[in-house]
């Protein structure tokens, strides 16, 4: 095997890893400031693929130029979950929580699967068939906007959380809910506002993937699976490691599969995932 | 005395008249046959090539294509099943979505609910490996097409494979390698790329103890599962390891991301040479465009074939007429799975299953009664031992075979162009 295709499985797993870390964004922004884990995440991100790819069929939109609808639909989406769900299992016990969540996700699932039925569907981009050379690495365009899409969705998120009023208010729920309060800070509101955001982030990731993956109404687990494992590899919780885990589970994959069989790319990443909790319980960036 | 006389006459007019009438009553107006196929799922393009074919078999059976009158065809100016009097045949449909869970449940509620005389399908060979026991249990002659070379060595008595298995499919790669070889082109490495259902797996099996028969030493084998975003390792693996003469199963949406993968990475090799599956759907074609050229596959139908059987082109046309698509492997082969049901009900002058099934037994179809290049007889496993394949290879987005020579409609393009030089 040469350096050469050594590297270039370094950055195809990049590339891929961008958009696992946008899932795993959006999960542990929730995990984070809730303390709940959303096994739904995957089947928004499943919907906001469906959604991309209506907009294409039915009125010629490119995903990239539906992303600004997605996103928003997804937020007002998010904010309906916590208002009609989440909102109401929060002072139960932590199983009713998860047993929320994990019924939204069956939910969610099988009505796509009512509604739309298994077919593969999948959106046409500019970006879908571009290829760019750097040197002897080669990128496609469409992952490399998808790369590029969560590196901005992240920072944007980052800049939200660290220097807006709103932000730095979540991250006083976060760390304090009762203390919030204390101060005026309500807190239903953030957490709606959280479940919107983070229900977004699936819908800019769903946009940013159509254009070189098929949807049906299993592909939720394409994305969740090594979405959870970046989560809890970044430290549950930490938002800016959840981004560093999804590259590190995308390397990890690509990489991994190239130098040992890409049958086990899968096994390999949690094997790293198992490793690292064994190591450090808390994740490599945990709190 | 005259009332037991009278009585005596009305018995005998009794008696006579169930003769008469009691045949009648017997013979179904319909005979209902019963077609599992991925409506809906990763192939749902598949799905309808394949229920297309046998619509147009069994409207065939009916009376209802008249291009077809005149030719040898089995059921060309039939006007339904000779034997029953004209019984129509009637397909109901069932949609396995690929899934060998929802194809067996599907396969059980058709048998159950719709009570068909026979069965044929589910395409995806990993489908049918999941229905073949409960069609066994229900005693109900069933037809496939699909490949699994595993599915007739289980000893099932109501499963006839109409097409070609993974070996006679795999076979014609290598009379194809050999033959090129005579033709000074040159080739290292074999190698398998394969989605991890019992149709890839099979087929790759085939391949490689062919491959060890021929004395060629078999290189990187891939198998992958199919839901998965990224298959970069998978093409890197095989670039790196100068596979040059690459099989390939997939079905279409892994085989898009497959292609896709492979122009990204630059890897062309020499020969990629499938079973058929995602390069046999429409779906493939449109969302590749010019990227679909060049690879190869297992053919075993082509219009082109018509100065040897006038036939196929007219009963293309009449196809093409009615669906605006030509015929195609899939439409062909349910087309035939549709005719191998027919002849065996007509022989059988029964629509009783277990009937069906002893005639099915005894099927002997010739190439010119089919529209497949070869004839339906089945050995004592009931696989088809007249089965063989062309190689098709796609030039200008169409499959034109380019092999054996005397079916041959185009050269072969050899080595596949590198992409930097399409």
């Amino acid at each position: 095997m040469t350096l050469e295709i050594v590297l270039q499985s370094v950055v195809s797993g990049l590339m891929f890893g961008g958009v696992i870390a946008l899932v795993a964004v959006g999960v542990s922004l929730i995990w984070g400031i809730m303390d709940v884990i959303n096994f739904a995440y995957g089947e928004y991100l499943m919907w906001a693929m469906y959604l991309t790819f209506f907009l294409y069929a039915g009125a010629g939109l490119d995903p990239l130029v539906s992303l600004p609808v997605n996103a928003l639909v997804l937020f007002g989406a998010g904010v309906l979950t916590y208002r009609l769900v989440i909102q109401r299992v929060m002072r139960g016990p932590v199983f009713a929580q998860l047993l929320s969540t994990f019924g939204l996700f069956v939910l969610l699932r099988y009505t796509a699967w009512l509604v739309f039925r298994p077919d593969d569907r999948q959106a046409q981009s500019l970006v879908s068939n571009g290829v760019l050379k750097l040197g002897e690495l080669r990128v496609s365009t469409g992952e490399l906007v998808a790369f590029v899409g969560s590196v901005l969705a992240t920072s944007a998120l980052f800049c939200f959380l660290t220097w807006t009023k709103t932000g730095k208010a979540l991250r006083a729920v976060a760390q304090d809910r009762e203390a919030a309060l204390a101060l005026g800070i309500e807190p239903d509101r953030l957490y709606a506002i959280a479940w919107g955001i983070s229900a977004a982030a699936a819908g800019v990731a769903g946009s940013l993937v159509s254009p070189f993956m098929y949807v049906n109404p299993l592909v939720g687990d394409v994305f969740l699976l090594p979405g959870f494992a970046a989560v809890a590899l970044g430290g549950f919780g930490n938002v800016y490691g959840a981004f560093a885990g999804g590259l590190v589970i995308g390397v990890v994959n690509v990489t991994g599969g190239t130098l040992t069989m890409p049958k086990v790319k899968l096994a390999l990443v949690y094997l790293v995932f198992l490793a690292v909790l064994f190591m450090r319980p808390r994740g490599l960036w945990g709190r | 005395m005259r009332g037991r006389v009278l009585g005596l006459v009305l018995a005998i007019i009794g008696v006579v008249a169930l003769g008469v009438f009691a045949p009648d009553a017997q013979v179904p107006k319909e005979v209902v046959v019963g077609v599992i196929i991925p409506l809906t799922g990763p192939a749902p393009g598949t799905g309808q090539d394949c229920k297309v074919g046998a619509e147009f078999a069994a409207d065939m059976i009916n009376g209802g294509v008249k291009a077809a009158t005149g030719s040898a065809l089995l059921g060309a100016g039939w006007n339904g099943i000779p034997s029953l009097g004209g019984a129509r045949l009637k397909l109901v449909f069932a949609d396995s979505q690929a899934s060998p869970e929802v194809g067996r449940a599907e396969a059980e509620r058709l048998i159950t609910t719709v009570k068909p005389s026979a069965t044929m399908g589910a395409w995806h060979s990993g489908v049918t490996v999941a229905i073949a026991p409960v069609i066994e249990r229900y005693r109900i002659p069933h037809t496939t097409v699909s490949t699994a070379t595993e599915l007739t060595q289980r000893g099932f008595q109501y499963l006839f494979r109409v097409g070609v298995n993974a070996h006679q499919g795999g076979e014609v790669l290598f009379q194809y390698l050999e033959w090129m070889g005579k033709d000074g082109k040159k080739w290292n490495k074999l190698g398998q790329l394969h989605e991890d259902t019992a149709a890839g797996v099979n087929f790759a099996n085939a391949v490689e103890e062919m491959a060890k028969a021929r004395g060629i030493t078999p290189g990187l084998r891939v198998p992958y599962s199919r839901e998965q975003a990224n298959m970069d390792s998978e093409i890197l693996k095989l670039k790196s390891a100068g596979i040059d003469v690459l099989v390939q199963t997939s079905y279409t949406s892994d085989g898009i991301i497959i292609r896709k993968t492979m122009r990204k990475l630059d890897y062309a090799p020499a020969l990629i040479f499938s079973q058929g599956g995602f390069d046999d759907d429409p779906k493939f074609y449109e969302a590749m465009g010019d990227d679909a050229n060049f690879g190869s596959k297992r053919q075993l139908w082509s219009p082109a074939l018509s100065s040897s059987k006038p036939i196929l082109k007219a009963i293309n046309d009449e196809f093409k007429r009615r669906n605006g698509r030509d015929m195609n492997d899939n439409s062909v082969r349910y087309f035939t799975n549709v005719q191998v049901i027919a002849d065996s009900i007509n022989r059988a002058r029964s629509a009783e299953p277990a009937a069906i099934q002893k005639a099915m037994v005894g099927t002997d179809l010739r190439a010119e009664q089919v529209l497949l290049v070869h004839g339906v007889k089945f050995d004592d496993k009931h696989d088809n031992v007249l089965a063989r394949a062309m190689v098709a290879q796609v030039l200008d987005r169409q499959l034109k075979i380019v092999f054996p020579p005397e079916a041959a409609t185009a050269r072969p393009v050899w080595p596949i162009p590198a992409w930097s030089a399409r």
